[in-house]
């Protein structure tokens, strides 16, 4: 979970590796890979060819042992793109066991998940459940105690334009 | 109780009021209206009320500017990251009241600054603890945060995560805050509140979340919300007839409005610009021009009601949002008076409309290559294709769910984005920051009965950036609407501009902050800060003495969705620091 925070690998795959589509291309989504721990491994250390997954590993084609292939075998378009900072072989072994055991047919994300993922004194997880239920209210007032005023409700006013 | 508020106590007894009453620094409505009229400082985002963000200060000159070299620097924070992002980064222009200077970072922390003496010192920070996690993943464009408004003796200024805080001027305390914006429904804010008479008025960001944007004014003695006004009409209200689907596709329409305005006290009206429709690129899941998205609205500031709009790309299928400053301007028009509103849109044309009665005077393209029109039609400015019968628009060039792949020049982020044009009224002459652009956009269809949960992305579609991308500084004379001047830059231009007498100053996102000369456009001056400049310089005075200023950290949306097109820029790392220069 550590290495999936820092490589910013929720920066595509979202924190709950449901991955998605929209403004930079599609991330995968993770919790329905069908990959083996293998592939999983090979995938981040290696990247997709001609996708937006970033290679991992430094120097991932400088000996062919990522499919076999060179850097100089490959067109910019072929090329996976760069990590922001590429990943120590243990790092990506520990990412690659978080995606095989914790995300990897885990169904849709819960709120539970969630704040073990983000911890209680955010707001991120609210969505994933019902406002009213109990665990939403209980973290609410965990927060508010830890920072009172960093989230309140929005009165707003009524629409300016609205018919009369 | 502070020297401010002990002083004013003071004064309120005397009068024997308590109604609104002043220390002798607070930022009174008049101030505000005055702004132009105390050279030295730079009380509002754009510097004045018309956005002209122009100086008269004229000790730094076309004769000296050479010899500008850095004053002091300051490092400031903000720089982690949080949600999809790997960091936070500068957009902000630094506000000064006689020497004392006030910044944000990404996050919001406001920093007041005392430039006395030569030498910059920060008095305190106000860390608003925003909510990283939560503002961040739907912060579609980076951790941003553009400034702060001054009001009497607080300081009001926005958070990613949805909140306007008053804070203490003299003791940099949180006086009151409200919530504005709603993360929970992918509404964050990254613009600076504009001030007018007791109101705070706010801007959201969110489009490509599914929102359904609005501008909000905030009344600033009792802290509750007097008016706001959704730029996506309800049901019934004018300008609900421009969403034809039959599945509320305008509960989702987009509209952001994050941006500052403007405002003319002549006619008592705010200008603002209103952003892209959602999704995105999926033009045929939403029929219907979709006001009021791509437009400027001319509003009632007491009220919020609208006055008039002008829509420059209807039905947009590109992200041509119009969500740039409106810039208030009175020029003879081909020898005749007019009253100008100026505003160069992401689709890569420059508009002047009437600002009493949003009727189009004249509109050119300032980028040198558009492909999405063949041209704007010169009595109503529309795109020359525009059918006002048609439910989708059919453009030159129109990504669509026939032709899903599309090269669109300008690319999606626009011939210009927020980075603000600078307006020069001794030459009449107005500068745009340009992102010389194509991109191609690919369009994947949403699915009306499968709508993205809320905080997901709602686009249809994604741009990726197959060719290089460069820029320039584009200068139009306003009495003719006809381009004077392109000085060339290698990097798109994603800071913004300041204009003084003889000059125009810029930064680069490689780091390179520059001068150069008004009429002209040579280049004169250049200084290379070592990070990236996303942000618009300014200048003041201390102690007499004229400086100019600028923040310094790579943030914003090029990093993350735009940066193939400048692969160099990838070796730009972040920062955040606070660079001021001066002559000796
Ligand atoms: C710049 C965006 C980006 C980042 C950062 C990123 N990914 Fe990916 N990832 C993608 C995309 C896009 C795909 C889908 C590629 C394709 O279409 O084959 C993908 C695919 C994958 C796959 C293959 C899934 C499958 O079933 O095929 C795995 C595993 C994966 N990513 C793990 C990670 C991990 C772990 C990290 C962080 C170390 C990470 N990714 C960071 C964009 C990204």
């Amino acid at each position: 979970m550590r290495v999936f925070k820092t490589a910013n690998c929720m920066g595509c795959h979202k924190w709950s590796g449901i991955g998605g589509g929209g403004y930079g291309g599609a991330a995968a989504n993770l919790r329905k890979t069908t990959l083996s721990l293998d592939q999983i491994e090979q995938t981040i250390r290696c990247g997709r060819l001609g996708k937006g997954m970033p290679h991992f590993q430094e120097d991932a084609y400088s000996d062919g042992h990522c499919y076999g292939l060179k850097k100089s075998q490959l067109s910019a378009t072929q090329m996976p793109p760069e990590p922001d900072h590429p990943l120590r072989p243990a790092d990506i072994k520990a990412v690659a066991h978080y995606v095989f055991e914790k995300l990897k047919g885990s169904g849709d994300p819960t709120f539970a998940q969630c704040q073990t993922f983000f911890g209680t004194r955010t707001r991120a997880c609210d969505v994933y459940e019902d406002q009213s239920s109990g665990h939403v209210q209980a973290a609410a007032a965990e927060r508010d105690q830890a920072s009172p005023r960093q989230h309140m409700k929005v009165e707003a006013a009524s629409d300016a334009n609205a018919p009369r | 109780m502070s020297k401010n508020t002990l002083m004013a106590a003071f004064a309120a007894f005397l009068l024997g009021t308590t109604s609104l009453v002043y220390a002798a620094d607070d930022v009174t409505p008049d101030k505000l209206l005055n702004a132009d009229s105390e050279a030295g400082n730079w009380l509002t985002n754009h510097k004045d009320y018309s956005a002209h963000r122009f100086s008269t200060l004229n000790q730094i000159n076309k004769s000296n500017v050479k010899n500008l070299h850095v004053a002091w620097t300051l490092q400031l924070g903000g720089i982690e990251g949080g949600g999809i992002w790997s960091h936070g980064g500068l957009e902000g222009t630094p506000v000064v009241q006689d020497g004392y200077m006030y910044v944000t970072d990404g996050w919001g922390s406001v920093y007041k600054i005392d430039t006395h003496g030569g030498q910059g010192k920060i008095l305190w920070r106000m860390d608003p603890k925003t909510d990283h996690d939560w503002a961040g993943a739907v912060a579609c464009c980076g951790v941003d945060n553009r400034g702060v408004a001054l009001a009497g003796n607080m300081v009001i200024s926005h958070t990613l995560d949805g909140r306007l805080i008053a804070t203490n001027k003299d003791t940099g305390q949180i006086a009151w805050q409200r919530q504005v914006a709603d993360p929970d429904k992918g509404e964050v804010m990254t613009g600076a509140p504009l001030v007018v008479k007791n109101l705070a008025i706010s801007g959201v960001a969110g489009a490509e979340y599914g929102i359904r944007g609005w501008i909000a004014a905030t009344d600033l003695t009792t802290h509750k919300e007097v008016w706001r006004t959704h730029t996506i009409p309800a049901k019934g209200e004018p300008g609900s007839e421009t969403w034809k689907d039959n599945y509320n596709a305008a509960a989702m329409g987009g509209g952001s409005t994050w941006v500052t305005g403007s405002y003319d006290p002549r006619t008592n009206t705010l200008y603002w610009g209103v952003g892209n429709p959602g999704p995105d690129w999926d033009s045929e899941y939403r029929p219907g021009d979709n006001l009021y998205t791509d437009s400027t609205l001319a509003l009632d500031p007491d009220t919020g009601k609208i006055k008039w709009h002008y829509q420059h790309t209807p039905n947009d299928p590109y992200d041509y949002d119009s969500v740039a400053e409106n810039v208030l301007v009175d020029a003879p028009v081909h020898g005749r008076d007019a009253h100008l509103d100026l505003e160069a849109d992401r689709n890569g044309f420059a508009y002047a409309v009437d600002r009493d009665t949003g009727n189009f005077i004249w509109g050119l393209p300032f980028v040198k290559k558009v492909t999405w029109t063949k041209g704007l039609d010169p009595e109503t400015g529309k795109p020359a294709e525009y059918d006002p019968k048609k439910a989708v628009q059919q453009y030159a060039v129109t990504p669509s769910r026939q032709n899903t792949v599309t090269m669109i020049c300008p690319g999606n982020m626009g011939g210009k984005n927020w980075p603000p044009t600078a307006y020069n009224p001794i030459l009449k002459e107005w500068y745009i920051p340009v992102i010389e652009s194509c991109n191609r956009v690919t369009v994947k269809p949403e699915n009306p009965n499968k709508k993205p949960h809320p905080r997901d992305l709602f686009t249809g579609g994604g741009p990726d950036q197959p060719v290089r991308i460069t820029g320039s500084v584009t200068a139009i004379d306003v009495t003719t609407g006809k381009e004077v001047g392109k000085h060339e830059t290698p990097y798109p231009m994603l800071g913004g501009l300041l204009t003084t007498p003889d000059l125009v100053f810029y930064g680069q996102p490689d780091g390179i902050v520059a001068a150069l000369d008004a009429k002209t456009l040579d280049q004169l001056w250049s200084f290379n800060t070592g990070g990236g400049v996303n942000a618009p310089p300014m200048t003041f005075t201390s102690d007499g003495k004229q400086y100019v200023a600028i923040l310094v950290g790579q943030g914003g949306a090029w990093d993350k969705w735009f940066i193939d097109a400048t692969p160099e820029l990838k070796k730009v790392h972040p920062s955040s620091a606070l660079y001021v220069f001066s002559l000796n």
